[in-house]
């Protein structure tokens, strides 16, 4: 009986191995199509610290460096994302004057490659929206702007430049 | 008790360190020096300009001399400097001291006699005057600085083999940089080479040694002889005024603290001063000059008529005063600047009104350059105004600026 039942059981167990490969080739062939896509959410999150900052007389086209006065320099910002790359708070660090919120929610307007060629938006707390001039690439660089308009024109503009933090 | 003592002892000796040695406040450099002559030999008198601008010193403070090379003259009275060594002030940020370096060298603490400053002064190897310009108890001093000396141009002049030459002053940058090409209102020296200029039909050299010999003139005019100084041998102020002197390296030279102050007037023939009608901004374009050879008394030769082109005057900028950006918010970071300020105008002071709030604050930086930023976002947090007023001040307190700067709303 003992002996009955044990080669029911191996039978039980030569019918699991013979249907895993099965099982096996019901997968589709590893072609990528299966892999969340990577988004801008993977180059832009993270720490940055301010490389310089650039206020630009949009009226005349004029700049002016601002990163050696009032703490400028010490400015940094975190764009936290979650295991997903998903976008979650963000939080400015340091004592330069506040022309950003300092902290909140953000995400992009668009988390892929705008299809038109145009810049990427970074959005803090649903209303105050940066034009990203430069997206980290082998450099880690991420540089954006803050444009100020009055009446739909732009007069003023700050423009962040700023390096990954190791 | 180990510490109570040293803490003693060390306080002892801070006690006995001169007040000036503790707290020595330093400041800038002179801007740009010169000197009058140009061109000048250590044994005949000299005045050393020192543009103090932006230095840091109190406008007009008494400034002193304190210099160690070739000699230090005033060694030992850090605290309480010598007379000898006391610039004097002339207004718009420059000190001058005039000098006969062989002899201010060979005074005071010195040991060296006026032929040993001499010997010295003329070596390679002498490193210059070497200086600071400090306060009576040298409780402020300038940074260290070489004041112009005329080595490497006497050796150029000879190298060139010149006649003669003009050398005014003029700067590149705010490096003294002499020129032939002179202005109205800067110094100007002309050397010339005895073995190579003639007068006469003869060299300078050859002409001196004839019997009746009185010295060389210069008889001269700007433009075209329009402003003219004459060599009129019965006044004897004019042959002063006139005379080229013999240096002891053996070339002559004639100086001016400058055109204008030359031409300006001129002896009228009865021995009196008389105005030539020239003003300051006058536009300059030559000076016509010749030499007069003095024998027995009179003119006894001359060389050809000749005619110097003038150069161009450095011109200081008037003053501009902008703010950035042109449109502003109270949302945004403000910047005020002025550029080309008057040379005594100093640290500008600015103010600002906005709905009931002043800010106040220093425009810093140099006489080209003075600025400040402002961040109004802090500044202007919670006030509500459609414009500013702003003024700005001078040192002194005169008002230079007096505008209204609009406050541009923001989209939200």
């Amino acid at each position: 009986m003992i002996r009955l039942l044990n080669m029911r059981n191996l039978l039980k167990l030569c019918l699991a191995l013979a249907v895993i490969p099965l099982l096996n080739s019901c997968a589709s062939t590893d072609d990528g199509s299966y892999i969340a896509p990577i988004t801008q959410y993977e180059k832009i999150g993270g720490n940055w610290i301010l490389n310089s900052v650039t206020q630009t007389d949009e009226s005349t086209t004029t700049s002016m460096d601002l990163t050696n006065v009032f703490d400028f320099d010490t400015f940094g910002i975190s764009l936290n994302v979650d295991e997903n790359n998903e976008p979650t708070t963000f939080a400015v660090s340091g004592h330069a004057p506040a022309l950003l919120p300092t902290s909140g929610t953000w995400k992009l307007g668009n988390p892929f490659v705008n299809s038109d060629g145009s810049s990427a938006q970074i959005i803090l707390n649903d209303n105050v929206k940066l034009t990203v001039t430069a997206v980290p690439g082998s450099s880690k660089v991420l540089e954006y702007r803050l444009t100020r308009t009055s009446n739909g024109v732009p007069f003023v503009s700050y423009t962040y430049n700023l390096t990954a933090q190791e | 008790m180990k510490k109570s003592f040293f803490t003693l002892f060390a306080l002892a000796v801070m006690a006995l360190l001169p007040q000036s040695m503790l707290a020595v406040v330093d400041h800038g450099g002179p801007q740009r020096m010169w000197t009058v002559p140009t061109v000048f030999e250590v044994d005949k008198p000299v005045t050393f300009y020192f543009d103090m601008t932006d230095a840091g010193f109190k406008e007009g403070v008494d400034l002193y001399l304190w210099c160690w090379n070739p000699s230090e003259p005033d060694a030992g009275n850090w605290e309480n400097s010598s007379d000898f060594a006391k610039l004097t002030y002339n207004g718009d940020n420059v000190y001058s001291i005039t000098m006969t370096p062989t002899k201010y060298f060979s005074q005071g603490a010195s040991t060296m006699s006026e032929q040993d400053v001499y010997n010295t002064c003329q070596t390679d190897d002498w490193p210059g005057f070497w200086a600071r310009l400090k306060t009576k108890d040298g409780a402020e001093e300038s940074d260290v600085f070489q004041a112009p000396d005329s080595r490497a141009t006497w050796k150029e002049f000879k190298a060139s083999g010149d006649a003669y030459r003009f050398y005014a002053t003029a700067f590149q940058g705010n490096t003294l940089a002499l020129t032939s090409a002179f202005t109205l209102n800067k110094a100007l020296t002309i050397v010339f080479n005895p073995d190579v200029f003639t007068v006469g039909g003869k060299t300078m050299t050859e002409f001196a040694k004839q019997s009746g010999f009185g010295g060389f003139k210069l008889h001269s005019g700007l433009n075209d002889w329009t402003y003219l100084q004459g060599v009129k041998v019965w006044i004897d102020g004019c042959m002063q005024k006139t005379d080229i002197a013999k240096q002891t390296n053996g070339y002559y030279t004639i100086s001016m603290t400058s055109p204008f102050d030359y031409y300006s007037w001129n002896y009228a023939d009865d021995g009196s001063r008389a105005s030539t009608g020239l003003t300051a901004d006058e536009q300059i374009d030559n000076l016509a000059w010749l030499v007069v050879g003095i024998l027995n008394n009179d003119w006894g030769g001359t060389c050809p008529d000749q005619l110097t082109k003038a150069g161009t005057a450095e011109v200081y900028p008037d003053p501009v005063f902008s703010y950035f950006p042109t449109k502003v918010s109270a949302l945004d970071i403000l910047t005020l600047t002025r550029r080309y300020n008057g040379k005594r105008d100093g640290d500008l002071t600015y103010k600002i009104v906005a709905g009931g709030k002043t800010i106040t604050g220093t425009m810093t930086g140099s006489r080209d350059r003075r600025s400040a930023s402002i961040n109004l976002l802090d500044e202007l947090q919670g006030v509500n105004a459609s414009s500013m007023t702003l003024t700005i001040t001078n040192a002194a307190g005169s008002q230079l600026i007096s505008t209204e700067i609009p406050l541009v709303t923001v989209d939200q």
